[in-house]
């Protein structure tokens, strides 16, 4: 069974497989939802299975010449498309016309070995709109024996032409158990040891994507978080000195920045939900339910808001090249309107 | 694995399949070739997955094996060989030994059992070609296939089988060029049609070099193959439905007009020098006794010329395409052609007067 080798996504997995035993595959999918949480897993397991010579078209063995050779990549009628960077130096991978020109030459011949041609197009908001624009017949009327899968982790910055040739599919953040026994086993299989106290952690924090889970900066930058919560305690017009001595410490790691601030983001959220007293799930920063308790008994929600929209503020703010210091002792200074 | 053989049979086999083997790509093996050894001689198959080629050569096989190579350093390499026997001897971690003569190359293979297996294809012939049949076929069709490789259907020649009589017919949408022979050998049958990729018919162009063999083409669930003594072309067939083209062929083109080929070619030719560089339109303006030819563009300048026809009746203006009457004037045998028109706005086929099977549809161009 190669579809229980994806973890979680149990309605995205229901889905797909009543499709497979039902016969009745549309030609085209939309796979969207956060980065890093299966949907090009599910992809190649859903092509394994229209393929595989033992148990498809319902599901994939794992061991038959077709899933092996999907797996290596080296199936004739699998065809997989991500996006590249036209120079090293450039600053977004993109994906151009002529990937999906070069696609469609390919997708006119019925298949050469398997039954169906699978084409899955990853980060397909990539695409350039002369790309997606150039693929809106193919996607609308595909040869016969082919299915092609879009991914996208932000559908909307797909174009709505593109978005409705597709029967869309949405995958959901993971759980925490199941990010646990993911990242457990993929740890293991790298260093050979997992801490089962860090693996906690990083499982909480990770948002229920895989790849935020196995960041390396994952856990330095969650030390951050004692300051960050003494500053959100503590800022006040009587102590502006706590914050300029916050900016004189961080303000200059601008390529740490951005995950502070989401640290920040994330704090200031979880101290909202404390206040609330709804769905505790939703906290991250559990390890630290205490001092945010304390928080959150001293803040009025809407004050917690206000710095959340200020926080905010300030990380596109920087994203756009914003100077760093100012830009922060604004945002602070927000924080102690707002308190 | 370890194998003997005559360097100018390798370096043919060799080359046989260069065109096919793909230079860059996702799939690193497939720009190697295959070399499978059996009894007394050698297999070479190659494939970009589209189409394939596989020849056997004859060979003192030594012991047995299969090894790949990479299909365009074995060829600049045999080339330069003098010619010798090659001995090809395969060591144990893939690498392979060519020694001919004084000289000794290694070169690195992959693993055989990567390499993409061989489709299944029939000998079951469903229709026999003499080369020179298949030859003059492919000659007067192949020009107007469409060069636009996503319009899949008209990027192939068809081919349709029907009642001892074969039909072949190439078009990009603009022009159409139908192509009908009899089956020296054939059972009646129902009507067949399969598409042949544009791709697969260079490379069949490629193997027919005496005019004495025989081709015979069959087909098998996604595949086509043409087989020629102990070559094989495969290619996976077009995802597409052709065109009907018996509709497009005019049935009451009245106006005949019948012209020297040579001489109407070479004034063509003229007159096109100065046609609007893109869309290459000549104006013929036919009227009792003879054709006008005239091309007249601001920028480049005007051309014109008569050229005497047999042709008596109303007078008729009409603007083709020179490259498109080109192309067929210079495919067709004969003599003399016939041009067959109905007014300015209608198509132009182009027949010859002694070949009746073969026709040639341009469409006109707005004057």
């Amino acid at each position: 069974m190669s579809f229980s080798r994806i973890l979680g996504q149990d309605r995205p997995k229901h889905i797909l497989k009543k499709t497979l035993r039902n016969g009745c595959i549309p030609h085209a999918y939309l796979f969207y939802g956060q980065e890093s949480v299966g949907k090009k897993l599910a992809a190649v397991e859903l092509a394994k299975a229209l393929n595989c010579e033992v148990s498809g078209p319902v599901d994939g063995c794992d061991g038959c010449p077709s899933c092996r050779k999907i797996d290596e990549r080296t199936h004739p009628d699998f065809f997989l498309l991500e996006p590249e960077k036209s120079s090293p130096s450039a600053r977004d991978a993109i994906l151009k016309i002529d990937a999906i020109r070069e696609l469609q030459k390919k997708l006119i011949y019925l298949p050469y070995e398997g039954q169906t041609k699978v084409a899955i197009i990853d980060s397909a908001e990539c695409m350039n709109p002369q790309a997606a624009n150039s693929f809106l017949k193919t996607l609308e009327e595909p040869p016969s024996k082919t299915i092609i899968i879009l991914i996208a982790s932000n559908p909307y910055q797909l174009l709505p032409t593109l978005v409705s040739r597709c029967q869309s599919i949405r995958f959901y953040p993971l759980a925490v158990e199941t990010i646990k026994k993911i990242i457990t086993k993929q740890l293991e299989s790298e260093t050979g040891d997992a801490q089962p106290e860090l693996l906690e952690l990083r499982a909480q924090r990770s948002m229920g994507q895989v790849a935020r889970a196995m960041e390396e900066d994952l856990l330095k930058t969650s030390e951050y978080r004692g300051d960050l919560i003494g500053l959100i305690e503590q800022v006040s017009f009587k102590r502006m000195d706590l914050a300029f001595q916050w900016i004189r410490t961080y303000g200059r790691k601008t390529d740490r920045l951005q995950s502070i601030l989401d640290e920040l983001l994330n704090l200031v959220h979880d101290a909202a939900v404390l206040k609330t007293n709804r769905n505790p799930r939703a906290i991250q920063n559990k390890d630290l339910t205490h001092l945010l308790e304390k928080v959150a008994n001293q803040k009025s929600l809407a004050a917690l808001l206000d710095m959340f929209d200020a926080v905010h503020r300030t990380k596109v703010a920087l994203k756009y090249n914003a100077n760093a210091q100012l830009s922060l002792e604004n945002m602070f200074l927000n924080f102690c309107e707002a308190a | 694995m370890e194998v003997r053989i005559d360097k100018d049979t390798f370096l043919n086999g060799v080359q046989k399949v260069q065109g096919i083997v793909e230079t860059k790509g996702a799939m690193p093996i497939l720009s190697h070739l295959l070399i499978t050894t059996e009894k007394d001689r050698i297999g070479i198959q190659a494939t970009d997955l589209e189409i394939g080629a596989k020849g056997y050569y004859a060979a003192n096989v030594i012991s047995s094996g299969e090894v790949t190579l990479n299909a365009r350093k074995l060829f600049d390499i045999l080339r330069e060989l003098p010619s010798e026997e090659v001995h090809m001897i395969r060591e144990d971690n893939h690498w392979i030994t060519l020694k001919c003569g004084k000289s000794k190359f290694r070169l690195p293979g992959m693993p055989a059992q990567d390499f993409p297996p061989f489709p299944d294809f029939s000998q079951d012939s469903l229709i026999q070609f003499s080369s020179k049949l298949l030859k003059e076929m492919i000659r007067k069709t192949f020009f107007a296939l469409s060069p636009d490789e996503t319009r899949q259907a008209l990027n192939g020649l068809l081919l349709e089988k029907e009642n001892g009589k074969v039909n072949m017919v190439g078009t990009d949408g603009h022009r159409l060029a139908v192509i009908q022979r009899k089956l020296e050998k054939s059972a009646k049958g129902d009507k067949q049609s399969y598409l042949i990729p544009k791709k697969a018919v260079a490379e069949l162009l490629k193997l027919i070099e005496d005019e004495e063999s025989s081709f015979s083409f069959s087909s098998k669930n996604n595949h086509l193959a043409f087989i020629h003594g102990d070559q094989v072309i495969v290619s996976r067939k077009i995802d597409g439905k052709f065109p009907n083209y018996q509709q497009v062929i005019p049935s009451d083109n009245k106006i005949q007009v019948q012209v020297d080929r040579d001489v109407l070619q070479h004034a063509l030719k003229r007159v096109a020098l100065l046609a609007d560089e893109k869309s290459k339109m000549v104006r013929f303006d036919i009227q009792s006794g003879n054709i006008t030819l005239a091309a007249d563009t601001t920028e480049l300048g005007a051309a014109r010329e008569e050229v005497a026809v047999s042709y008596s009746g109303k007078e008729v203006s009409i603007g083709l395409n020179a490259k498109y009457v080109l192309d067929v004037l210079s495919v067709i045998d004969d003599e003399e052609i016939v041009l067959n028109l109905k007014d300015q706005n209608s198509s132009c086929l182009i027949t010859s007067t002694g070949d009746k099977e073969y026709q040639s549809i341009v469409m006109p161009m707005r004057l």
